[in-house]
């Protein structure tokens, strides 16, 4: 659905996407994240045909998105800043989109209004708090009947119960329509729950991008304890990430869960378990090599 | 379903129409004021008027048409509203969140540009065709008939709204700051205008004969506010028994601006379309105008507040004043440099290596061109026009002499060009003396141009009794009879017809007015014995008493003076009209009233006016010293 190859992007001399490759097959659900300033924003931005790339092709559908309205019509951008007309109430701004958007499903519209009931359609939208005001992208975006959603930080600003809401309606659209979803946060709770595609985005470029069993797959959680010290552990046995309790330790090993798991049992240890790893934990030890801000992923 | 090549989105045009009420709605409320609502007013008086004729009526409903009408095309008017109309459609230009929305939308840039440019034109086209509607209407039914200048207000309000509106959107394709748009408008409009104003100030401190004042030119037209609103007038005579309306004037102003907007909706577009969206925000979107923009501001800032600073101090001598100009320049030019690329940055973080290379390279360019000017490397002190090139000259030092007249010609430019050879000697003489004479020449070129010079030349008996020199000449053509007679009485002075006239004064101590009317045939005896008085040389005194800073003759120059009433049938030739050429547009007046002032030098004058009985002798005359000391003795007295 969504094909970024070598995207290069510069502001001033300052190259905020450096060779950027991203690829999101259809009916993905897919989270774009990084630290801030990792160009998150400025690559959703060529994907939304807004900005003009320096370098390299942006495609959705297979086709260039820049200024080509036919693809621009197949998806929804909800951004971060949500921008509305002054003093446009929610029907102004549907009667807005509906005029935008061909596909525009007017039904749809008022069956979704039960979901809002704290939004008033009459009053200016600008007067709403921001978490109303992204309701209303949310409402409208559903509304148009894309393709592919794109959403940059969709949920900041939500209460717990109107995320859940949000997420049900993004779920229940994609379970209906195959819609694909592209969002971008620096929250991986979050996108942990609703993503089964993840790529991580590291100074201006998509360092890492895989499905989600495919990294929890890789790198797994091990609890183990010998009656003595730890014995050497085999040549081939990658361990990210060793501590200990004890004589308790806990390691982190890349590779094959069952078959790290096998390869310890042969050592006659008295304990052994294996734990899921989180996908923040994942992200830790993955990418605990690269000069790269843990911190600003997690927390 | 919309099609793919479509340049035109209802929905956006339905959204500025919704969303940007207020702004057509002044548009219109202002255009149906000020056509359908005066007229309406204006008629009304008409019911409380009698004793008109038809045709006086007729002129004076013609004239309250028209002046409705020069409102309704003020182009200062027609600016303000075509800037705040591109303001409002391309607003979303302006801030990132907006403009990343409707760039997101499914919709292309050309499509964005046409609906909006289109948008912001009918909200000025369509409030003016309503006015200009409700104006025939409400003419109509007041029983006016010249609607015709409505229908020319009309078409002319179009095309300067078209023009203006055109402008702005231009100038906001290349700013990412809404404020900006007015701003730089404006700045742009009066841009050539007023740094040739600025410029013209500095190159007079530091060139020989150059004056400060501003010549009309015809790339006048670079600055389009400032030339729409010299040359898109009404015309209304008033002279005569009626007023007169000639219509609207600068129609081919209109078209060519028009023509002009057209070019810049193709580059607007193209600039449109290249622009980064990223730029929301920025002062400047484009970014190769920034250079442009650095170097403009310095050089403006620089010339401004050098050519200021410099003349606070009253500097004397031709190489100290440069010095100064050129410091006082050069420091602003530097200081503006770096101030405009604060706002390009939006930071005080500007003084880098690169930046100060480049200012040190504009520092550099700008002192050569100082230094050119200076050192009269563009020829512009020595200019002297050919004479196959003049249509007229004019030399003023008391008053203006000159005309079309090649052998005069030849005399004001052999003057001008001993004065120019003169350069290093007059200029010491000057910043060292007083007695100095300041000497206008001005030519009017064929090709409509004008060149005017200034100088300070000195001004010593000496110089006064040597043929030769340029003050004698000057002098010369100062008391030449003929040319003082068409100061007085206009160029066309062989064909007045003098009427009456009076003689008046005040008598010394006293204080007291007196005032002696004369008969035509009186005044005509008084007229030529003042001519007489002329061709006698005893003027001469009187006038090398006007042309000399370091002289003072009032002790022989009397207060009474001869006031000629006098006419002329084909309109008087005023000579300081056709020197300044700023004043009244022809047809001339027809009459007016002379005032002539002589001195002890004219006998002619005093016998005359002994003979007519105004005086009994000339005793009875005073003097301004004698008035003057004898106020004194008064003031002395009461105190």
């Amino acid at each position: 659905m969504i094909e970024v190859n070598n995207l290069v992007k510069e502001f001033d001399g300052f190259r905020a996407l450096d060779g950027t490759d991203m690829h999101v097959k259809k009916g993905a659900i897919y989270g774009l994240v990084g630290p801030n300033g990792a160009g998150k924003s400025t690559l959703i931005r060529h994907l939304t045909g807004i900005y003009r790339q320096n370098e390299g092709t942006v495609k959705i559908a297979g086709e260039d998105v820049y200024e080509n309205p036919h693809i621009k019509e197949k998806f929804a951008f909800i951004p971060d800043d949500i921008f509305y007309f002054m003093q446009a109430d929610v029907m102004e701004m549907k009667r807005f989109y509906q005029g935008m958007y061909p596909k525009f499903d007017d039904k749809m519209f008022y069956r979704l209004m039960e979901y809002f009931p704290t939004i008033n359609p009459k009053k200016s939208i600008r007067s709403l708090s921001k978490g109303m005001q992204k309701q209303v992208a949310f409402w409208l975006a559903i509304c148009t009947r894309p393709e592919l959603l794109i959403l940059d930080e969709p949920v900041d600003g939500l209460d717990p119960v109107m995320r859940r809401q949000i997420w049900s309606i993004v779920m229940a659209d994609v379970a209906e329509r195959d819609t694909t979803v592209l969002v971008s946060s620096h929250n991986l709770r979050e996108l942990e729950d609703v993503c089964d595609h993840v790529g991580i985005m590291h100074k201006g470029k998509v360092i890492i991008e895989r499905s989600l069993s495919e990294l929890q797959g890789s790198v797994c959680k091990i609890q183990v304890a010998f009656q003595a010290e730890m014995p050497k552990l085999p040549e081939n046995f990658d361990v990210l990430h060793m501590s200990n309790t004890g004589r308790v330790y806990t390691l982190i090993v890349k590779g094959n869960p069952t078959e790290a798991k096998e390869q310890l049992e042969k050592m006659h240890p008295m304990l052994i378990d294996l734990l899921p790893l989180t996908l923040e934990e994942i992200f830790i030890y993955e990418l605990g090599g690269v000069d790269y801000e843990v911190k600003d992923i997690l927390f | 379903m919309k099609s793919k090549t479509s340049c035109f989105n209802k929905t956006i045009f339905n959204k500025n129409f919704t969303h940007f009420w207020p702004i057509w709605l002044i548009v219109m409320g202002w255009n149906l004021f000020i056509l359908p609502f005066m007229i309406y007013n204006n008629s009304l008086q008409y019911k409380m008027m009698t004793g008109l004729t038809e045709k006086e009526l007729a002129a004076m409903k013609e004239t309250d048409i028209i002046s409705a009408v020069s409102v309704y095309i003020s182009p200062a008017v027609l600016f303000a509203f075509s800037v705040i109309a591109a303001m409002a459609v391309f607003s979303y230009l302006y801030n990132s969140r907006s403009a990343n929305t409707i760039h997101a939308l499914p919709v292309t840039r050309k499509e964005l540009f046409i609906t909006n440019y289109l948008s912001g034109l009918l909200f000025l086209l369509v409030p003016e065709f309503v006015g200009f509607l409700t104006g025939t209407l409400v003419s109509a039914g007041c029983g006016y008939t010249s609607m015709n200048y409505l229908l020319q207000g009309f078409l002319f309000a179009c095309g300067i709204s078209f023009f203006f509106y055109t402008f702005a959107v231009f100038i906001g394709m290349f700013t990412g700051q809404l404020f900006a748009i007015p701003v730089f408008a404006l700045i742009i409009n009066f841009l050539y205008v007023g740094y040739k104003f600025i410029f013209v100030n500095l190159v007079a401190q530091i060139s020989y004969g150059l004056s400060g004042d501003y010549n009309n030119s015809a790339l006048d037209v670079l600055s389009p506010l400032f030339y729409m609103s010299r040359k898109v007038t009404t015309n209304i005579d008033y002279q005569g028994e009626y007023p007169v309306c000639n219509g609207i004037s600068g129609a081919n102003v209109v078209i060519g601006y028009a023509l002009c907007a057209v070019v810049l909706i193709v580059f607007a577009y193209l600039i449109y379309k290249s622009r980064n969206m990223e730029t929301a925000g920025n002062l400047i979107a484009i970014s190769w105008i920034g250079p442009f923009f650095r170097w403009g501001v310095a050089l403006c800032g620089g010339t401004l507040f050098g050519a200021i600073f410099s003349s606070i101090f009253n500097i004397r001598g031709a190489t100290q004043v440069f010095i100064m100009l050129a410091l006082s320049t050069l420091i602003f030019g530097a200081v503006f440099f770096f101030a405009a690329q604060m706002f390009l940055e939006k930071g005080f973080r500007v003084f880098t290596k690169k930046r100060m290379i480049e200012c040190g390279a504009f520092v550099a360019v700008f002192f050569v061109v100082l230094i050119g000017i200076e050192c009269n490397w563009f020829g512009q002190e020595s200019k002297l026009p050919d004479t196959d090139k003049i249509e007229s000259a004019y030399i003023n030092c008391a008053y203006p002499v000159g005309g079309k007249d090649t052998q005069l010609i030849e005399e004001i430019k052999d003057i001008h060009k001993q004065i120019i050879d003169s350069k290093k000697k007059f200029e010491s003489y000057a910043a060292a003396n007083e007695d100095v004479s300041w000497v206008n020449i001005k030519y009017y070129l064929k090709d409509g141009s004008v060149l005017r010079r200034t100088y300070t030349i000195p001004a010593t008996d000496d110089m006064l009794k040597d043929p030769e020199s340029a003050y004698g000449k000057v002098a010369e053509m100062m008391s030449d009879p003929d040319a003082y007679l068409k100061n007085v009485f206009g160029f066309n002075y062989d064909q007045m017809t003098i009427d009456e006239g009076y003689i008046d004064g005040t008598r010394g101590s006293t204080d007291e007015y007196w005032r002696y009317d004369l008969s035509k045939e009186n005044t005509e005896k008084l007229y030529q014995a003042f001519v007489a008085d002329l061709k006698a040389g005893n003027y001469k005194e009187y006038l090398l008493s006007n042309m000399s800073t370091g002289t003072d003759y009032q002790d022989i120059t009397y207060v009474s003076t001869i006031n000629i009433d006098y006419s002329c049938i084909k309109g008087i030739i005023n000579m300081y009209n056709l020197y300044s050429r700023d004043s009244y547009p022809e047809p001339y007046n027809t009459d007016s009233t002379a005032c002539i002032s002589f001195d002890k030098n004219c006998k002619n004058i005093i016998s005359t006016l002994i003979e007519l009985g105004v005086i009994e002798s000339e005793d009875d005359l005073v003097t301004v010293t004698e008035q003057n000391s004898d106020a004194e003795g008064t003031v002395d007295a009461d105190y």
